[in-house]
């Protein structure tokens, strides 16, 4: 996995690629059909890493594959960028919460700061309501 | 929370559902614009405009670069020739909505 600082927005779908390379060939084809312009990260990270993910939640096993991205999910939530932590927050984590059974089972997979992030996007969209006792998790 | 209350909440979701696409890739841009059971309505165009209106973010972080994103990748969708009449009038439509947001942001 790249060092935190290898790491810059425009960067974070190749090192995606590197951490999760299972995703190239989805993404190969993502590209193939965005046409001139390759696809935003959050087209990246909603369209090939979600499905894939779901998908990995939804078996039974898997847990060497989620704790690989979940692994690099943390990594990119502590990074400093906030462009960086939204990916996370408001691609990856609202949509693990459409579903309540795939969000139980990716709590156990999820780092401390994904978590947080977890909670926040839940209670934002009023799917839970805020803790009271000053802890996020 | 008292039952009509509940009730109140249920027609909300109802009123909000989001659209449906016959082709596979506006259906997941859709998947991705909207969250299930959510109590915000409007998806990610609805949580930018929550965002600006209010000040609330999700834990300091918004929604702003997503739905640029997204409504780059409904314009290049919507060069496409094979998207059926009804895809391409939902997919303007949630063009339109994220452009509106965005505009509201301050975004152009």
């Amino acid at each position: 996995m790249r060092k935190m600082s290898q790491i810059h927005y425009d960067n974070v779908v190749e090192a995606l690629m590197e951490a999760v390379p299972e995703l190239r060939v989805g993404y190969e084809a993502e590209c193939r059909q965005g046409g001139d312009e390759p696809p935003g990260p959050h087209v990246i990270f909603g369209d090939v890493l979600n499905p894939y993910l779901l998908n990995l939640l939804s078996s039974d096993r898997q847990d060497a594959a989620l704790r690989q991205v979940f692994q690099f999910l943390e990594h990119l939530a502590n990074h400093e960028d906030i462009h960086i932590q939204e990916l996370v927050a408001v691609t990856v984590c609202e949509r693990l919460g459409d579903d309540p059974k795939i969000l139980h089972r990716a709590y156990k997979y999820m780092g401390a700061r994904t978590r947080q992030f977890s909670d926040e996007v839940e209670v934002f969209w009023g799917r839970t309501a805020p803790r009271t006792d000053g802890t996020s998790g | 929370m008292d039952e009509n209350a509940s009730t109140t909440e249920g027609q909300d979701r109802d009123r909000h559902e989001p659209p449906t696409a016959e082709d596979p890739r506006l259906q997941r841009v859709i998947q991705e614009l909207f969250r299930a059971n959510a109590r915000l309505p409007g998806g990610t165009a609805g949580a930018v405009r929550h965002e600006v209106r209010t000040g609330a973010l999700v834990g300091g972080k918004f929604h702003i670069r997503k739905a640029i994103e997204r409504r780059r990748q409904l314009q290049q969708l919507l060069r496409r020739v094979d998207l059926s009449d009804q895809d391409r009038t939902t997919a303007q439509r949630l063009l339109d909505d994220l452009h509106a947001a965005l505009r509201e942001a301050g975004v152009d």
